[in-house]
Protein backbone atom coordinates (compact mmCIF):
# COMPACT_ATOMS: atom_id res chain seq x y z
CA UNK A 1 0.00 0.00 0.00
CA UNK A 2 3.28 2.50 1.14
CA UNK A 3 3.39 2.31 -2.98
CA UNK A 4 0.16 4.28 -3.58
CA UNK A 5 1.19 6.90 -1.81
CA UNK A 6 2.56 9.91 -3.53
CA UNK A 7 5.77 11.68 -2.14
CA UNK A 8 5.56 9.87 1.13
CA UNK A 9 8.33 10.89 2.90
CA UNK A 10 7.66 14.75 2.58
CA UNK A 11 7.73 15.22 6.06
CA UNK A 12 11.51 14.29 6.42
CA UNK A 13 13.03 14.85 2.50
CA UNK A 14 12.97 18.35 1.46
CA UNK A 15 13.60 17.25 -2.37
CA UNK A 16 10.04 15.24 -1.70
CA UNK A 17 8.08 18.35 -0.16
CA UNK A 18 9.23 20.84 -3.08
CA UNK A 19 7.53 17.95 -4.97
CA UNK A 20 4.19 17.76 -3.41
CA UNK A 21 3.96 21.49 -2.78
CA UNK A 22 4.31 21.78 -6.80
CA UNK A 23 2.05 18.92 -7.73
CA UNK A 24 -0.52 20.76 -5.99
CA UNK A 25 0.07 24.24 -7.31
CA UNK A 26 0.04 22.39 -10.81
CA UNK A 27 -3.15 21.04 -10.55
CA UNK A 28 -4.52 24.24 -8.67
CA UNK A 29 -3.67 26.03 -12.04
CA UNK A 30 -5.23 23.23 -14.39
CA UNK A 31 -8.36 23.27 -12.78
CA UNK A 32 -8.54 27.41 -12.59
CA UNK A 33 -7.34 27.45 -16.59
CA UNK A 34 -10.35 24.43 -16.86
CA UNK A 35 -12.65 27.33 -15.28
CA UNK A 36 -11.15 30.31 -17.68
CA UNK A 37 -10.44 31.77 -13.63
CA UNK A 38 -6.70 32.54 -14.26
CA UNK A 39 -6.58 36.05 -12.82
CA UNK A 40 -8.88 35.68 -9.52
CA UNK A 41 -6.53 34.06 -7.27
CA UNK A 42 -3.72 33.93 -5.99
CA UNK A 43 -1.59 31.69 -4.14
CA UNK A 44 0.15 30.88 -1.83
CA UNK A 45 -2.39 32.75 0.81
CA UNK A 46 -1.64 32.31 4.14
CA UNK A 47 2.00 32.03 5.61
CA UNK A 48 4.03 28.86 6.30
CA UNK A 49 7.01 30.69 7.66
CA UNK A 50 7.85 31.56 11.07
CA UNK A 51 8.09 35.66 11.76
CA UNK A 52 11.75 34.97 11.35
CA UNK A 53 11.86 33.07 7.76
CA UNK A 54 12.16 29.78 8.89
CA UNK A 55 9.76 27.03 6.87
CA UNK A 56 6.97 25.37 8.76
CA UNK A 57 6.89 22.30 6.17
CA UNK A 58 4.64 20.57 7.74
CA UNK A 59 1.95 19.90 5.79
CA UNK A 60 0.00 22.36 6.93
CA UNK A 61 -0.95 23.62 4.87
CA UNK A 62 0.73 22.42 1.96
CA UNK A 63 -1.17 24.89 -0.64
CA UNK A 64 -3.58 27.68 -0.37
CA UNK A 65 -5.61 30.13 -2.70
CA UNK A 66 -7.13 33.38 -2.09
CA UNK A 67 -9.69 35.11 -4.41
CA UNK A 68 -10.00 38.68 -2.39
CA UNK A 69 -12.26 39.71 -4.93
CA UNK A 70 -14.92 36.88 -4.39
CA UNK A 71 -13.81 36.54 -0.41
CA UNK A 72 -12.96 32.90 -1.07
CA UNK A 73 -9.89 30.94 0.24
CA UNK A 74 -8.87 27.44 0.25
CA UNK A 75 -6.51 25.55 2.21
CA UNK A 76 -5.23 21.46 1.57
CA UNK A 77 -3.52 19.71 4.58
CA UNK A 78 -1.37 17.20 3.78
CA UNK A 79 -1.70 14.20 5.84
CA UNK A 80 1.37 11.82 6.64
CA UNK A 81 0.82 8.06 5.01
CA UNK A 82 -1.34 6.11 7.54
CA UNK A 83 -2.35 3.11 6.06
CA UNK A 84 -5.45 4.46 4.47
CA UNK A 85 -4.81 5.42 1.30
CA UNK A 86 -8.18 7.16 0.69
CA UNK A 87 -8.10 9.14 3.60
CA UNK A 88 -9.77 12.87 2.99
CA UNK A 89 -11.81 14.66 4.76
CA UNK A 90 -13.08 18.68 4.24
CA UNK A 91 -14.81 21.25 5.73
CA UNK A 92 -15.98 24.72 5.10
CA UNK A 93 -15.24 27.41 7.44
CA UNK A 94 -15.07 31.13 7.82
CA UNK A 95 -11.63 32.48 8.46
CA UNK A 96 -11.39 35.80 10.14
CA UNK A 97 -15.26 35.33 11.41
CA UNK A 98 -16.92 38.45 12.54
CA UNK A 99 -14.15 40.64 10.65
CA UNK A 100 -14.80 43.20 7.80
CA UNK A 101 -12.41 41.16 6.04
CA UNK A 102 -13.44 38.14 6.17
CA UNK A 103 -12.85 35.06 3.56
CA UNK A 104 -14.94 31.88 3.52
CA UNK A 105 -12.67 28.68 3.15
CA UNK A 106 -12.92 25.04 1.60
CA UNK A 107 -10.44 22.84 3.70
CA UNK A 108 -9.25 19.67 2.52
CA UNK A 109 -7.43 17.68 4.36
CA UNK A 110 -5.90 13.96 3.23
CA UNK A 111 -3.09 11.63 2.69
CA UNK A 112 -1.23 12.13 -0.74
CA UNK A 113 -2.35 9.49 -3.65
CA UNK A 114 -3.57 9.81 -7.29
CA UNK A 115 -6.93 8.82 -5.94
CA UNK A 116 -6.97 11.62 -3.29
CA UNK A 117 -5.48 13.92 -5.61
CA UNK A 118 -8.68 13.41 -7.88
CA UNK A 119 -10.91 13.74 -4.95
CA UNK A 120 -9.22 16.94 -3.51
CA UNK A 121 -9.67 18.68 -7.19
CA UNK A 122 -13.48 17.42 -7.51
CA UNK A 123 -14.21 19.28 -4.83
CA UNK A 124 -12.60 21.95 -5.11
CA UNK A 125 -13.98 22.57 -8.81
CA UNK A 126 -17.45 22.04 -7.17
CA UNK A 127 -16.99 24.26 -4.63
CA UNK A 128 -15.48 26.43 -6.62
CA UNK A 129 -18.87 26.55 -9.28
CA UNK A 130 -21.11 25.89 -6.85
CA UNK A 131 -20.66 26.83 -3.36
CA UNK A 132 -21.35 23.11 -2.35
CA UNK A 133 -20.35 19.57 -1.85
CA UNK A 134 -22.03 16.70 -2.96
CA UNK A 135 -19.91 13.08 -3.26
CA UNK A 136 -20.60 9.85 -3.79
CA UNK A 137 -20.48 7.98 -0.42
CA UNK A 138 -20.43 4.18 1.44
CA UNK A 139 -18.83 5.07 4.96
CA UNK A 140 -20.11 8.38 6.07
CA UNK A 141 -19.47 11.96 5.00
CA UNK A 142 -15.82 12.80 5.65
CA UNK A 143 -13.93 9.78 4.91
CA UNK A 144 -14.96 8.14 1.95
CA UNK A 145 -13.40 4.45 0.84
CA UNK A 146 -15.28 3.48 -2.44
CA UNK A 147 -15.33 0.46 -4.02
CA UNK A 148 -12.94 0.40 -7.07
CA UNK A 149 -15.93 0.16 -9.72
CA UNK A 150 -16.56 3.92 -8.49
CA UNK A 151 -13.37 5.12 -7.99
CA UNK A 152 -12.55 3.92 -11.34
CA UNK A 153 -15.98 5.86 -12.41
CA UNK A 154 -14.48 8.66 -10.29
CA UNK A 155 -11.14 8.73 -12.02
CA UNK A 156 -13.04 9.04 -15.71
CA UNK A 157 -15.12 11.77 -14.07
CA UNK A 158 -11.99 13.97 -13.46
CA UNK A 159 -10.09 13.28 -16.38
CA UNK A 160 -13.12 15.10 -18.15
CA UNK A 161 -12.91 17.53 -16.30
CA UNK B 1 -4.03 60.96 18.08
CA UNK B 2 -3.39 57.57 16.00
CA UNK B 3 -2.84 54.69 18.61
CA UNK B 4 0.20 52.51 17.68
CA UNK B 5 -1.27 49.72 19.13
CA UNK B 6 -4.86 50.00 16.82
CA UNK B 7 -5.22 49.45 13.15
CA UNK B 8 -5.33 52.87 11.83
CA UNK B 9 -7.72 52.23 9.22
CA UNK B 10 -10.82 50.35 12.04
CA UNK B 11 -9.12 51.68 15.17
CA UNK B 12 -9.47 47.50 15.78
CA UNK B 13 -6.38 46.38 17.97
CA UNK B 14 -3.43 45.17 15.63
CA UNK B 15 -3.23 41.45 16.71
CA UNK B 16 -6.15 39.29 16.29
CA UNK B 17 -6.76 35.55 16.18
CA UNK B 18 -8.62 33.05 17.78
CA UNK B 19 -8.08 28.73 18.97
CA UNK B 20 -11.35 26.57 17.92
CA UNK B 21 -12.45 23.21 19.11
CA UNK B 22 -14.42 22.24 16.31
CA UNK B 23 -16.45 19.33 15.02
CA UNK B 24 -18.59 16.41 16.20
CA UNK B 25 -20.88 18.87 17.37
CA UNK B 26 -18.16 21.11 19.25
CA UNK B 27 -18.15 25.12 18.22
CA UNK B 28 -16.17 26.55 21.18
CA UNK B 29 -13.51 29.41 21.04
CA UNK B 30 -10.87 31.63 22.69
CA UNK B 31 -10.25 34.52 21.16
CA UNK B 32 -7.78 37.48 21.60
CA UNK B 33 -7.67 40.67 20.20
CA UNK B 34 -4.97 43.39 21.96
CA UNK B 35 -2.01 45.35 20.93
CA UNK B 36 0.73 43.47 21.69
CA UNK B 37 1.47 40.19 20.03
CA UNK B 38 0.03 37.58 22.20
CA UNK B 39 3.13 35.36 24.09
CA UNK B 40 4.25 31.92 23.83
CA UNK B 41 3.40 31.98 27.66
CA UNK B 42 -0.35 33.28 26.97
CA UNK B 43 -0.96 31.52 23.79
CA UNK B 44 -0.46 27.95 25.70
CA UNK B 45 -2.88 29.83 28.47
CA UNK B 46 -5.48 30.13 25.64
CA UNK B 47 -5.12 26.72 25.38
CA UNK B 48 -5.76 26.12 28.93
CA UNK B 49 -8.71 28.37 28.98
CA UNK B 50 -10.33 26.47 25.93
CA UNK B 51 -9.48 23.25 27.35
CA UNK B 52 -11.51 24.00 30.49
CA UNK B 53 -14.25 24.91 28.43
CA UNK B 54 -14.73 21.71 27.05
CA UNK B 55 -16.16 18.69 28.45
CA UNK B 56 -14.49 15.45 29.90
CA UNK B 57 -15.70 13.82 26.30
CA UNK B 58 -14.12 16.51 23.95
CA UNK B 59 -11.49 17.26 26.31
CA UNK B 60 -10.78 13.65 25.36
CA UNK B 61 -11.40 13.67 22.11
CA UNK B 62 -8.87 16.20 21.48
CA UNK B 63 -6.24 15.24 23.88
CA UNK B 64 -3.90 14.83 20.68
CA UNK B 65 -4.83 17.55 18.28
CA UNK B 66 -4.58 20.15 21.50
CA UNK B 67 -1.06 18.67 22.44
CA UNK B 68 -0.35 19.16 18.89
CA UNK B 69 -1.11 22.96 18.96
CA UNK B 70 0.83 23.40 22.23
CA UNK B 71 3.93 21.91 20.07
CA UNK B 72 3.51 24.35 17.33
CA UNK B 73 2.94 27.35 19.88
CA UNK B 74 6.41 26.51 21.17
CA UNK B 75 8.13 25.83 17.66
CA UNK B 76 6.80 29.10 16.40
CA UNK B 77 7.89 31.43 19.61
CA UNK B 78 11.41 29.99 18.51
CA UNK B 79 11.16 31.49 15.60
CA UNK B 80 9.70 35.14 16.40
CA UNK B 81 6.18 33.85 16.65
CA UNK B 82 3.67 33.87 13.58
CA UNK B 83 2.24 36.27 11.11
CA UNK B 84 -1.24 36.63 9.86
CA UNK B 85 -2.63 35.47 8.11
CA UNK B 86 -1.94 31.92 9.46
CA UNK B 87 -4.41 29.00 9.59
CA UNK B 88 -3.26 25.71 10.73
CA UNK B 89 -5.70 22.79 11.66
CA UNK B 90 -4.77 20.03 14.31
CA UNK B 91 -7.54 16.80 13.40
CA UNK B 92 -8.19 13.91 15.43
CA UNK B 93 -7.61 11.49 12.29
CA UNK B 94 -10.38 8.74 11.53
CA UNK B 95 -12.93 11.13 13.23
CA UNK B 96 -16.06 13.46 12.00
CA UNK B 97 -13.36 16.25 11.37
CA UNK B 98 -12.50 16.83 15.35
CA UNK B 99 -10.22 19.31 15.20
CA UNK B 100 -8.39 21.73 16.88
CA UNK B 101 -7.37 25.28 14.72
CA UNK B 102 -5.64 28.45 15.06
CA UNK B 103 -6.10 31.37 13.03
CA UNK B 104 -4.13 34.62 13.45
CA UNK B 105 -5.88 37.12 11.45
CA UNK B 106 -4.12 39.64 12.23
CA UNK B 107 -0.54 41.30 13.37
CA UNK B 108 1.50 38.19 15.07
CA UNK B 109 0.86 35.70 18.06
CA UNK B 110 3.48 32.96 19.86
CA UNK B 111 5.80 35.72 19.75
CA UNK B 112 8.48 34.78 22.14
CA UNK B 113 8.05 35.58 26.51
CA UNK B 114 10.40 38.55 27.42
CA UNK B 115 13.40 37.56 29.63
CA UNK B 116 12.07 39.23 31.99
CA UNK B 117 8.50 37.69 32.20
Amino acid sequence: MTNNYLFPNFLTDLTEYGAAEELWRKHWYDLLKHLGDLTEWDTPWLNTTLADGTPCRDGNPIFSAVSLSRRLGIRVIQLEPSGNTRELYFWMGTFGQGEAEAIEELVISCVLTKETLYDALDIMNQWLNTGEVVLSRVDGYLTFPLPPRHAKQRDYALVAC
Amino acid sequence: MAKHDHDQDNDEPLHRGRIQAQGGGTEKSEAWSQGKPPTEREMLGKCDQLEAKLTDREKADRQEPLARLRRFIREAAKGGGVKAPTSKSFLKRGSKNIRIDIEVIKGLACVPDSEDG
